[in-house]
């Protein structure tokens, strides 16, 4: 129960448009212990970025509860849902999603800010994280100096910058080529080393190997968990 | 909160988006010019007042006598009043009675000449209410009003200055005030010229005057309230006084009918020029709310263009009130430029205004008034500012501080609302539109309402004729009333010699304002001194009717041999003949008319209450304006229309209008005139300066057209904004919109569809603008019509209706057309773009 940072019971998350009806999740249960990587993997469609978002409080379930950190998250109120995600969660998009008006030392720190960090305090945590993805010789520069690789690197960094309980990653890879792709996944494992827990949401069963544990969904169901070691196994045999 | 960082930031977007930020910055800063402009003016005019010590409030005793359909309201207290509401009153710590008067003055002795002053006949305890002090020697005491005192008086400044060149021995110097001496007692500061413009203070005594409630003398009373007692309360007490005075002096006090007590600043603005200021400044705070939401459109705009960036800082766990501070500090940074620039803009107009006034009022512009930026203004702009960034980000505010949404991160390359779609952005266009039409609605009536009034339609041409007034002065030599009719035809035969001149004539009224007085013809049946018939008079010479192009359609006009020694004649109008005399000769009959004395000459002060009888001897064309004639004989308020005129050798006027026509440009006689008056006496200055009638009449409407000029000015300004409001929203939504339009034209839209696409989308907004904003001006107008009045104590008094729906129709018209080319613009450059080009916009 301590080592658990996640869990998930009876998930559900009904869309409605007009008279259509969407069920993006039904009924997941899901637990991520401290230290793990967790994969969630799947079709497009099927769920994975609805659920990483309900998980990172930017949406709520109809259904079903949701125990982060050991707190239930499932009923609270948007500002309370917002502190809880400055301090437990670090996002990391597939789009990098880096504010394109700040510098990268400025879009490192903005979470800092947001939780009531000091200023000293601020600036020593940007330059330790960007110093971990090195990028520190990049801190002045605006985000469309760099490359995708680059950005994706310091949108780990600003994930990493409030020592959230969980890093939590759509598609992290999706916009990098394959070697960029490699060298952030190498960044997440070499993270997940030091003892990070992290979600990673991905389409590309490439990936999959990095993580722990890989969670299959299909029509917002799991419909298969199992260690990553067996995906290996897997590809060895040509499965 | 990271305040300073979230500054910076800001101030790095507004400079990176700067030709939106400087649009905004300069609408609102329009916005806000006008409002402080208009502020200032309307505060100056309702609200300052002249302060004394304790902060306390002077209020001034306002009394309306009677109400005469064909006459005028009768206002002062009569003098032996004050005396017992001053004695018996519970709520004033002190009243005081003041009468206004101009002096010619003279210091004899010295190398000035006369100047005529403005002066003030004032109560025992004028100055202690005031609680001031003389810059030199003293002020009046009680026993200053006695009559064995002798004449004594204080003196302003600037007669100081003027006239004894600010010798510090002024003190006990004789000053002759139309001829007789007084000795001054004490000479008052610089920033006092207490009641309105004054600069001669005369202790009075009026026991002095006829005894008993007939004398003539009627004060104004002004008085300190004492602590927690109201104006209400005060008007109260007064009003029980009131009845007992009418029980006790039924003859002189039954129509002590309306009292008021108001701050004493109403004295100069009345109750319509109080409306009309009510409504420059209403309709400036219309413009800004124009602005505003002009602003507001904007600042949606960017905040649609920072939805991905504001989207990301909640993700990150930023709370709703630092996601709204960014779009506040967007707003404060937008209002702090707008503000400055606002304040510059509002100097500068406020100094402009100040010369126009000052130019045509001079020095009879109350002195405590000032159009000089003060912290009031300052304070009311501040509050306006922050009403304005309240308005202008809220919603914004709203639109960016709801739930986060996945899509909005989805593709950060372009904002994923489209503000035509936004409700806000459709609201705030209906109520710029709205605005804009009660705004030309209200420009129009209210500048055709008061062109038509301006529009005097005189009988004669203003233009053509020169003025000036003259006050033949004791001190001058002219002491008996025949040398003044001998000063009178001297200057006559001066002035007609000059080459060129055509006519001198003489006349009391320029016969720009009625001069009313009581009638009654021999033989009708004498009627009760409230149903007496108020008609026109004027006292005039010979050239008078001549003068202005008239020949007598009965009879004949003035001759010089209708003198002091033969029989009184008048000269009527046809009106006064058609009304009095219909069907009859009117040469030969007689009338007389009421209470020539305290108006016209001191010397007929002592007369009867009427005019000897005077007959009839010619009947004039029209010489006044006969605008609104008609109307007035509907609804039996015919007397201003009617005209006696008096023979000035038998009604001789020390002041008098001089009036000249010459051939050519009669502005260029000026001179000559002046010189040829001169010649005639070195010691008699003329009251004001050489110009025609029309130069009077435009002094006259000033500020009258000033206030027209305001409200034209703000109905274009926002006819100006809403346009370019909409061409903003419809040149964002046509580029939101470009690969729907490029599907239109793919699938065969010509550019006259896509023109009528573009403009469709804020076919709602125009429409529901419109309809609103021509109800409320409906609205409007009544109550407009109302404040201003149309009757005949109203501002407007023509009678002059304006045809509402003429006016709807026009405005229908000139805001459909203005938007219309407005959305155009976008419209046909959307039109224009390519297919393929715009298939592949945000694709």
């Amino acid at each position: 129960m301590e080592n658990q940072v996640i869990k998930m019971q009876a998930i559900t998350k009904v869309y409605h448009t007009d008279d259509i009806e969407t069920h993006a999740l039904s009924g997941i249960d899901l637990e991520i212990n401290k230290g793990e990587f967790v994969s969630i993997a799947g079709p497009s469609g099927c769920g994975k970025s609805t659920l990483l978002s309900i998980m990172g409080l930017l949406d709520d379930a109809n259904s079903g509860t949701y125990q982060l950190n050991g707190r239930d998250v499932s009923s609270l109120a948007v500002a309370e849902q917002t502190r809880i995600r400055n301090r437990e969660v670090g996002f990391i998009f597939q789009s990098f999603n880096l504010i394109s008006d700040m510098s990268v030392a400025e879009n490192v720190e903005l979470p800092l800010i947001y939780a009531g960090i000091g200023k000293k305090q601020r600036r020593e945590r940007v330059a330790e994280v960007l110093e971990r993805v090195q990028m520190s010789h990049r801190m002045k520069h605006l985000p469309n100096q760099l490359s995708g690789g680059q950005q994706q690197r310091v949108a780990i960094a600003r994930a990493l910058a409030g020592k959230p309980a969980i890093l939590l990653a759509d598609e992290p890879t999706g916009n990098l080529d394959s070697r960029n792709g490699e060298k952030a996944m190498d960044l997440l494992a070499e993270l997940h080393e030091l003892g990070a827990t992290i979600c990673m949401v991905t389409h590309d069963e490439r990936y999959n190997s990095f993580a722990s544990r890989v969670i299959h969904l299909f029509d917002g169901k799991v419909v298969d968990e199992h260690v990553a070691s067996y995906e290996q196994e897997l590809a060895m045999v040509g499965a | 909160m990271n305040v300073f960082g979230n500054i910076q930031f800001t101030l790095r977007l507004f400079f990176k988006n700067l030709s939106t930020s400087l649009i905004a910055v300069l609408v609102l800063s329009i916005g806000l010019a006008m409002s402080l402009t208009m502020f200032n003016l309307s505060k100056m005019i309702m609200w300052d007042n002249p302060q004394f010590t304790d902060g306390e409030e002077l209020v001034a005793v306002d009394w309306i006598r009677s109400f005469n359909p064909n006459g005028q309201n009768q206002e002062g207290v009569n003098i032996l009043d004050y005396e017992y509401f001053a004695n018996n009153n519970s709520s004033f710590n002190e009243l005081a009675a003041f009468h206004s008067l101009n002096y010619s003055v003279y210091h004899p002795g010295s190398n000035h000449g006369v100047v005529r002053y403005q002066a003030g006949r004032v109560s025992g305890n004028f100055f202690s209410m005031l609680n001031v002090q003389p810059l030199m020697g003293r002020l009046p005491v009680l026993a200053d009003a006695e009559a064995s005192a002798g004449d004594m008086v204080l003196i302003g400044y600037k007669v100081w200055q003027q006239e004894f060149d600010g010798s510090e021995d002024v003190i006990g110097e004789t000053l002759l005030l139309d001829g007789t001496p007084h000795q001054v007692i004490g000479v008052m500061p610089d920033n006092f010229s207490f009641p309105f413009s004054q600069q001669i203070w005369k202790p009075y005594n009026w026991r002095w005057e006829k005894d008993g409630r007939d004398n003539e003398f009627k004060a104004t009373l002004l008085g300190t309230l004492k602590p927690g007692v109201s104006k209400d309360q005060a008007r109260m007490d007064l009003e029980t006084m009131a009845s007992h005075l009418r029980e006790q002096f039924p003859e002189h006090n039954k129509d002590l009918v309306r009292l008021s007590v108001n701050p004493y600043g109403w004295l100069i603005a009345n109750e319509q020029v109080r409306a009309l200021m009510f409504m420059v400044l209403i309709g400036s705070l219309f413009v800004l709310m124009i602005a505003s939401a002009n602003v507001s459109n904007l600042l949606l705009a960017r905040v649609s263009k920072r939805q991905f960036e504001l989207s990301m800082r909640k993700v990150l766990g930023a709370s709703r009130r630092e996601i709204s501070m960014q779009v506040v500090l967007d707003a404060l940074l937008i209002a702090f430029f707008g503000f400055v620039l606002a304040f510059l803009m509002a100097s500068w107009a406020s100094r402009i205004i100040w010369g126009l006034l000052y130019e045509q009022y001079g020095e009879f512009l109350p002195y405590w008034w000032s159009m000089d930026i003060d912290i009031k203004v300052f304070v009311f702009g501040i509050c306006v500012v922050l009403l304005a960034v309240l308005v202008s980000s809220l919603s914004a505010i709203i639109k960016i501080s709801g739930r986060y949404n996945n899509d909005s991160l989805k593709d950060n390359s372009r904002t994923s609302s489209s503000l035509s779609s936004s409700r806000a952005g459709n609201i705030l266009m209906s109520v710029q539109i709205g605005l804009t039409v009660i705004l030309i609605v209200t420009a129009s009536f209210f500048g055709l309402t008061v062109s038509d009034a301006l529009d005097r339609q005189l009988p004669w041409q203003p233009e053509k004729i020169l003025q000036n007034m003259l006050y033949v002065t004791h001190e001058a030599g002219y002491d008996s009333e025949a040398s003044v009719q001998t000063f009178y035809d001297s200057v006559e035969r001066e002035v007609a010699a000059i080459p060129g001149i055509r006519h001198v004539a003489y006349a009391y009224t320029a016969n720009l304002a009625a001069n009313l007085r009581s009638v009654e013809i021999e033989g009708q049946t004498t009627l009760s001194k409230e149903d007496l018939v108020s008609v026109n008079s004027n006292i005039v010479s010979e050239q008078y009717f001549e003068l202005h192009g008239k020949s007598p359609v009965q009879g004949r006009f003035f001759l010089k041999t209708d003198d002091a020694d033969s029989r009184p004649v008048v000269v009527i109008n046809q009106n006064f003949a058609n009304e009095f005399f219909p069907g009859q000769n009117p040469i030969g009959k007689r009338l007389r008319l009421m209470q020539p004395g305290n108006t016209w000459e001191p010397q007929n002060r002592d007369k009867d209450d009427w005019t000897p009888w005077m007959t009839v001897v010619g009947v004039t064309p029209a010489l006044i304006s006969t605008k609104g004639y008609e109307n007035a004989r509907a609804s039996g308020t015919t007397g201003p229309y009617l005209s006696v005129y008096l023979n000035n050798r038998q009604w001789i006027s020390r002041v008098m209008n001089v009036l000249v026509t010459a051939d050519g440009r009669i502005e260029n006689y000026a001179q000559d005139v002046s010189q040829a008056i001169a010649s005639q006496s070195t010691k008699m200055a003329p009251l004001g300066k050489y110009q025609t009638i029309a130069g009077l009449i435009e002094q006259n409407d000033m500020f009258a057209r000033l206030i027209m000029n305001f409200i034209i000015s703000f109905a274009v300004v926002a006819l100006l904004m809403a346009a370019a409001g909409l061409y903003g929203i419809a040149s964002f939504t046509a580029q939101q919109r470009q690969r729907e339009y490029g599907i239109h034209m793919a699938l065969g839209a010509n550019k006259n569809n896509v023109v009528m696409l573009v403009l469709k989308t804020v076919r709602w907004q125009l429409g529901i603008g419109l309809f609103f904003g021509l109800l409320i001006s409906d609205v409007l107008g009544r109550v407009m019509e109302q404040a201003l009045g149309s009757g005949p104590n109203g501002i407007v008094n023509s009678g002059f209706e304006v045809n509402a729906y003429l006016v709807y129709a026009g405005t229908l018209v000139l805001v459909t057309l203005v938007l219309g080319l407005a959305l155009l613009v976008p419209a046909l450059r959307t039109a224009s773009i390519k297919p393929n080009i715009a298939l592949r916009a945000y694709a």
